[in-house]
């Protein structure tokens, strides 16, 4: 009786055999990923069309709060309405009572003295007048020998302004919501006293903070950073996308000021941009796809092979890779370009030894960049994806394999059937996150080609295999155009597309949903 | 009755599996020269004497100190534009600060995630997701403006002292650490809550329990968060760049490497020095990874596949 596997399938083609499975079912997934897409469109709208009305709704419920509350507070809650922390100062929670007056008077002291909140915030919606200019004719003041000194008048910093009134508007944001968390606190004092208990004192509230509301007390300094470091600038970014920021308008010198979605239609249908960014976009997503599918096939092969009973040496293997990831990132990308290139070291020897007559483009045009970047993405990151499925192959229990062996399952089948499918389940939110980082791989292009060879069909304005981010770094800070507006309309898109896919991607696999199993 | 087991000997288990054995070592031989040939030649060159650029031949003709010495003495440019020992401590503070700092939020901000239930908790981990799906330096212009504004950076042409620039690289970096918390947090999801919950009958505090149980059941992951917080800012060039632009006695070790090569007319002399400097900063971080290899996978496979 023969088994229905062939059991005498040598190696490759049963290695073959099973990519090409893998390859079928992986059709159908990406069939059943554009159904995903299109449900993801019209839940998006939904979404949208429900959060207008929760907003809306939830400003009305606090309105009618505020209101219920003042009615129905004695003069001691109600005082907070003007006075912070007069619900607790009042009440005999006095410490807690002064905090919060001490961080009232500091915000109108922030927001009143001399270039402080107002200064900036009041000039948001026109981005400032007043350009920079030299005084002329009456403006100018008359020295004591009554001629005319015509001084340079600073004038407003659209950029600053901007940035400045920002925060300011974000910081009265934070204002606000102790605003409210105070005549909340009132009331809720006026109702505990009503029933008769008493009000914690400090030291009580102190050890609260260390127990029960544990969280607020180790969440509230990464908040603020996180707020400061990276909602804040995030926020002006978005800002800047609506505004005509570049190298014309710029401060110190001129004003810039909003433009409205003009900035997002000279990205996609200016002059040479419609191309550039089809380009970029098509090149973005083939590299995202094979830089990850690559790395993960080829390492867990390597981790198969390693892991394989039989295979001597093993941590010898593992070691000789992972020496290559602790090197950093940069220096091997930056020798990789050295070596590569069509004068260099790589090239010279092969010449020298007449395997070659002419160089060998590795880096210089379209198509063969973009495979090497593809293949020393390869070098760099199989390392890594070796290590962890390495880790994931071996927590696989091994008497799942020891009943399909005695099924009589053959290694194809037991790799088909037990392998693939665990790996998948198990590193799915790893895949994700890996593809949308290649997404935004900035370091691999960047070092390598540095987003190069330059595309001379639009003079130059983006490379070969640039990828959104690397396109995104050259527009801005990384050459000479410094058009920040058209970048912030960029990164817009990277994140809509990064988020859009997360989403679609996410949902589909069952790993996401099961946190709580685990625990 | 005989049965007859006249298999011919290719087709026998024993020799396909030995087929097999054989050939993935040879393929294993392979991939480990193709994968040790960069890091060979970086080191051959840091040991070449004959010409400081780089040459169109792959092994070097003489073999000297002299690339070691460039970069200590840094004879070509008399400005001393090579401050390698200078960008090396540079570094070396900011990892050793950010480390502390990015440990202490990461595992208390994902020990809030894990282990506390409080209102908003979902919605926060998912907004901390979508804020990471930004494209890092969009925000850096907007933080390089900020930290001007609260005075780090110089506002004008006068200098500030270097360690502004090293305060400022140090919040960057801490600042937004919080957002890495999933990898803790999945490993602190698979501590059973139940040691907890009988701390919490004989009267723990939640505070605690985080520092006397939860953490000494986490040395694997408190390690691996120390050390990848560590080694993060040896690789940063972009936001070294941006922050420190051409203040030279602030660059990061990256940003004076990345110099080396690309700065104007340097690589002609700079190129063995380049990789002599590659070489020094090698050896810590691949003594260290290696430390940290068990970690790192216990640390992955724990903590971030399963969510």
């Amino acid at each position: 009786m023969t088994n229905k596997n062939n059991p005498k399938m040598p190696f490759f083609p049963w290695l073959l055999e099973g990519l090409l499975e893998s390859l079928k079912r992986f059709g159908l997934w990406l069939l059943e990923i554009v159904i995903t897409i299109g449900k993801a469109f019209l839940n998006i709208g939904i979404f949208a069309y429900k959060g207008v009305i929760a907003i809306g709704k939830g400003i009305y419920r606090w309105a009618k709060r505020m209101i219920e509350t003042f009615t129905k507070g004695d003069w001691k809650t109600r005082l907070s309405y003007a006075v912070f922390g007069s619900g607790y100062f009042l009440r005999g929670q006095i410490i807690k009572g002064i905090l919060h007056l001490v961080l009232q008077v500091a915000f109108f002291v922030f927001l009143l003295m001399p270039n402080g909140g107002w200064f900036w915030a009041r000039k948001l919606l026109t981005l400032g007048d007043v350009v920079t200019h030299v005084q002329t004719g009456d403006e100018c003041q008359l020295d004591n020998f009554g001629n005319p000194v015509c001084q340079t008048v600073l004038g407003d910093n659209s950029m600053l302004i901007l940035l400045y009134g920002l925060a300011t508007v974000f910081i009265a944001l934070g204002f606000w919501l102790i605003y409210n968390s105070q005549i909340k606190g009132a009331y809720k004092n006026q109702l505990l006293l009503k029933e008769g208990k008493k009000l914690p004192n400090f030291k009580q509230e102190v050890v609260e903070l260390l127990d029960n509301r544990f969280h607020v007390t180790i969440l509230s300094i990464p908040t603020v950073t996180i707020f400061t470091f990276t909602v804040l600038p995030l926020v002006f970014m978005i800002l800047l996308a609506f505004t005509n920021f570049n190298k014309d308008n710029q401060p110190p010198g001129n004003l810039f000021s909003w433009t409205g979605f003009d900035t997002f239609g000279n990205l996609f249908g200016g002059v040479g941009y419609s191309t550039a960014i089809t380009s970029i976009i098509q090149w973005t997503f083939v590299w995202a796809f094979f830089a990850t599918f690559s790395n993960y096939i080829a390492g867990m092969i390597v981790a198969l092979m390693i892991n394989k009973k039989g295979i001597k040496l093993k941590k010898l293997w593992r070691t000789v890779f992972v020496l290559t990831i602790a090197i950093p990132q940069f220096v091997t990308l930056m020798l990789m370009r050295r070596l590569l290139d069509d004068n260099g070291p790589l090239n010279a020897q092969l010449k020298a030894w007449g395997w070659i007559e002419q160089s060998i483009r590795f880096l210089s045009t379209k198509q063969n960049a973009r495979l090497t970047v593809i293949l020393i993405n390869m070098w760099v990151g199989v390392p890594y994806t070796m290590l962890v499925t390495s880790g994931i192959l071996m927590n696989i229990p091994g008497d799942l394999y020891e009943s399909a062996r005695i099924d009589g399952a053959s290694p194809f089948t037991q790799f088909w059937k037990i392998t693939l499918p665990y790996m998948l389940f198990v590193t799915g939110p790893y895949l994700i996150t890996a593809f949308i980082g290649n997404i935004n791989n900035f370091n691999v292009i960047f070092f390598l080609t540095g987003g190069g060879p330059a595309n001379t069909a639009t003079g130059g304005l983006f490379g070969d295999t640039d990828l959104l981010v690397t396109w995104l770094y050259s527009l801005t800070v990384g050459g000479a155009r410094q058009e920040y507006a058209i970048g912030s309309a960029l990164g817009i898109l990277i994140f809509i597309i990064s988020a859009f896919i997360s989403l679609v991607l996410y949902s589909r696999t069952a790993a996401s949903q099961r946190e709580d199993e685990f625990q | 009755m005989k049965t007859s087991n006249k298999v011919s000997i290719f087709k026998s288990q024993k020799f396909r599996n030995s087929l097999a054995n054989t050939t993935i070592y040879v393929v294993l031989t392979i991939m480990s020269l193709i994968w040790l040939f960069p890091v060979v030649w970086l080191v051959s060159n840091a040991f070449r004497g004959e010409d400081p650029g780089v040459v169109p031949y792959l092994f070097p003709k003489v073999w000297s100190f002299e690339p070691f010495k460039i970069l200590f003495t840094d004879r070509f440019i008399e400005s001393g534009q090579i401050k390698y020992l200078t960008w090396f401590f540079n570094t070396f503070i900011v990892a050793v600060f950010t480390m502390i700092l990015s440990t202490v939020v990461v595992l208390l901000t994902s020990y809030a995630f894990s282990r506390l239930r409080f209102k908003g908790r979902k919605m926060l981990m998912k907004l901390l997701m979508i804020l990471g799906m930004f494209p890092g330096f969009m925000s850096m212009i907007a933080v390089y403006f900020i930290l001007k504004g609260i005075g780090l950076l110089p506002q004008s042409t006068e200098g500030v002292p270097v360690s502004n620039y090293l305060l400022a690289l140090i919040l960057v970096y801490s600042g937004g650490a919080a957002m890495g918390y999933f990898v803790s947090k999945g490993y602190f999801d698979t501590i059973s809550k139940s040691i907890d919950e009988a701390a919490m009958i004989d009267g723990a505090s939640r505070a605690q329990i985080f520092w006397h149980i939860t953490l000494p059941l986490s040395k694997p992951i408190v390690i691996y968060t120390a050390l990848t917080s560590f080694m993060g800012p040896w690789g940063d060039y972009i936001f070294v760049a941006t922050i420190t632009k051409g203040e030279q006695s602030a660059w990061s070790i990256a940003r004076g490497l990345y110099e080396m090569l690309n700065g104007v007319g340097m690589i002609g002399n700079y190129f063995t020095a380049f990789c002599a400097g590659a070489v020094l900063i090698s050896i810590p971080i691949v003594a260290l990874f290696i430390f940290m290899q068990k970690f790192y996978v216990s640390g992955i496979t724990g903590g971030a596949v399963k969510g």
